[in-house]
């Protein structure tokens, strides 16, 4: 092979036919990783042994004519906060650095039952916060479309992976937009799951109330396929759900009711952004769509709600890094245990963690809980009850995914300003709901993504939405040139 | 914290700490505040055999203890 055979999509049932043989894939794709990853550094580690062995297993049983499962032979990037026995696990962080997970996450063992076969493990800002990639202990990714950008973040590696054509479709983790923002900045379909619908049970805990495992790929039949494999009830995971997952079938989108934010193209928003927007919005029209404005008051509130919820929640989370039982190992011989600890955690981790682990942990005292703490969780239903009302008369919600194209790498902003660009995407995750990064056309070269809202477990519609934009919008997908 | 770390997190957190003080405006007297749900309910609570592995991680150990760091 010497390009992509298909869309990842179709590979599946190439391979079961033995039309494509699966350790040809997989290889080509190893010789992706090789050619471009010296440039992006999307991958933290490869195993490619381990992936080919898989895939001549696959051969071999598709060969006897036996079921190869609805996945197989796609080669999967994964994030690294996300457990992959076999791999480490290291979050981005250098306090987990060698850490070995004794166990794979349900979503990793679901997609490789499928015939689905793990390439590697992706690079993420340091548990999954910052909207970059550049908060990695282990070096930053560079965006394939232009080096000189941000991929987004915080699955940064997993997006720019599917770009590059360095993997068939990867998966990552979103507790404020970080499968949808690096899905924005590097032009792929990213969805963020219901919350419940994909068990965490393997995903390293950053932020339990608001976080959700999902798939990134270079279209919406693929992000389908890997999405429909790993959903559904966990044990392990008391908070996933058995709601039944509505399966893709070809509807179009004749007729759908969608609502355009207003404050989705409020303040902070780049006009040339909100332009392709409301252009992909016009198209959407012509695809038999109803198109129509509304509001929801409080989402200029969402992020210092999210913010506060996902701080507190991360200091919480983040004092098991004691450097005792896993990961970076304490100085021998430190005299008592406050020392240890301390040197530990501030050799260990990064600037972002410290600063949130600071602050979360400051909201959580006892005088300050309920003027942070629970004043977020009740403008949080706020916005919950706003969000139910607006799907009384819209099927689903849009506006940009970004409200900018990516950053130049190593801008400097203070952590505020950097938080800002979340505007948009932190509402999906406090109210739960299903929401989804579809490219919608470029600005100066740079990708724009559109994002897309639907009610609790509807992500059916989301993805119907994303496939009548791939298929009849036009947006170039990947690869980009810059990484071919 | 180094000193200078402090100093300059002064700066840096009292500004995001005003900025979470926006949500002041905002009327919630009659909102309850969002609790999290089980949507699965939990399983029980059954001893299953540990993973041995679990300990492979284990920085620094003394058999099969873990060692760490003196309390007193």
């Amino acid at each position: 092979l010497t390009r992509h055979p298909a869309s990842p999509h179709m590979i599946p049932s190439m391979v079961q036919s033995g039309e494509l043989s699966a350790e040809e894939y997989v290889s080509f794709l190893f010789e992706r990783i090789e050619q471009v990853d010296t440039k992006v550094h999307a991958y933290l580690q490869t195993d490619r042994d381990r992936a080919v062995a898989k895939a001549r297993e696959l051969d071999r049983r598709a060969k006897r004519g036996e079921k190869v499962g609805r996945l197989a032979g796609l080669g999967i990037a994964v994030k690294d906060n996300i457990c992959v026995k076999s791999f480490q696990a290291t979050c981005g962080s250098k306090i987990l650095a060698g850490f070995n997970p004794p166990y794979s996450a349900t979503a990793v063992l679901r997609a490789e039952t499928e015939g689905a076969i793990v390439l590697g493990k992706t690079n993420l800002d340091e548990f999954g916060m910052g909207n970059t990639t550049q908060n990695s202990g282990f070096g930053p990714t560079l965006n394939p479309w232009d080096f000189a950008r941000v991929p987004g973040g915080s699955s940064g590696g997993s997006a720019a992976a599917v770009t590059a054509g360095m993997a068939s479709a990867s998966l990552g983790s979103d507790t404020g937009g970080s499968i949808r923002c690096p899905a924005s900045f590097c032009s792929v379909v990213g969805l963020k799951p219901t919350y419940g619908r994909v068990s965490r049970y393997g995903l390293i805990a950053y932020a339990n109330s608001l976080e959700q495992i999902g798939p990134i790929g270079p279209d919406a039949e693929t992000v389908s396929l890997l999405f429909e494999s790993i959903a559904g009830h966990d044990p392990q995971d008391p908070t996933s759900s058995d709601v039944e997952v509505g399966t893709g079938h070809e509807t179009g989108i004749k007729g759908l009711r969608i609502g355009r934010v207003k404050e989705f193209f409020g303040a902070g928003a780049q006009p040339k952004v909100s332009e392709t927007v409301m252009d992909s919005c016009d198209r959407l029209e012509a695809s038999g769509a109803k198109v129509g404005e509304t509001s929801i008051a409080s989402l200029p509130h969402a992020l210092p709600v999210y913010y506060i919820i996902a701080m507190a929640e991360a200091s919480s989370n983040l004092s098991r890094y004691d450097g005792v039982r896993y990961g970076m190992p304490t100085e021998k011989g430190t005299a008592d245990w406050n020392a240890a600890f301390a040197r530990t955690r501030s050799d260990g981790f990064g600037e972002e963690v410290r600063r949130r682990i600071l602050l979360g942990t400051f909201i959580l005292t006892a005088g300050y809980y309920d003027a942070y703490y629970v004043r977020a969780q009740k403008v949080r239903a706020l916005l919950t009850q706003e969000f139910e009302l607006a799907f009384k008369s819209f099927d689903v919600l849009i506006g940009p995914t970004m409200p900018v194209v990516p950053p130049k790498l190593g801008e400097k902003v203070t952590p505020l300003e950097d938080y800002l660009i979340d505007v948009n995407t932190v509402a999906a995750n406090l109210t739960g709901l299903p929401a989804i990064s579809v490219p919608c056309g470029f600005v100066g070269g740079l990708p724009v993504g559109i994002q897309v809202i639907a009610p609790s477990f509807r992500e059916d519609v989301l993805l119907q939405v994303a496939r009548v934009m791939g298929k009849e919008h036009g947006v170039k997908l990947a690869p980009p040139a810059g990484a071919s | 914290l180094e000193k200078q770390d402090a100093e300059r997190l002064r700066g840096e957190l009292s500004s995001i700490l005003e900025y979470f003080a926006t949500l002041d405006q905002v009327d919630v007297h009659k909102v309850r505040p969002t609790k999290g749900d089980l949507a699965g309910g939990l399983r029980d609570d059954v001893v299953r055999p540990s993973v041995p592995e679990v300990l492979d991680g284990v920085p620094q150990k003394k058999g099969k203890y873990v060692r760490a760091p003196r309390v007193f």
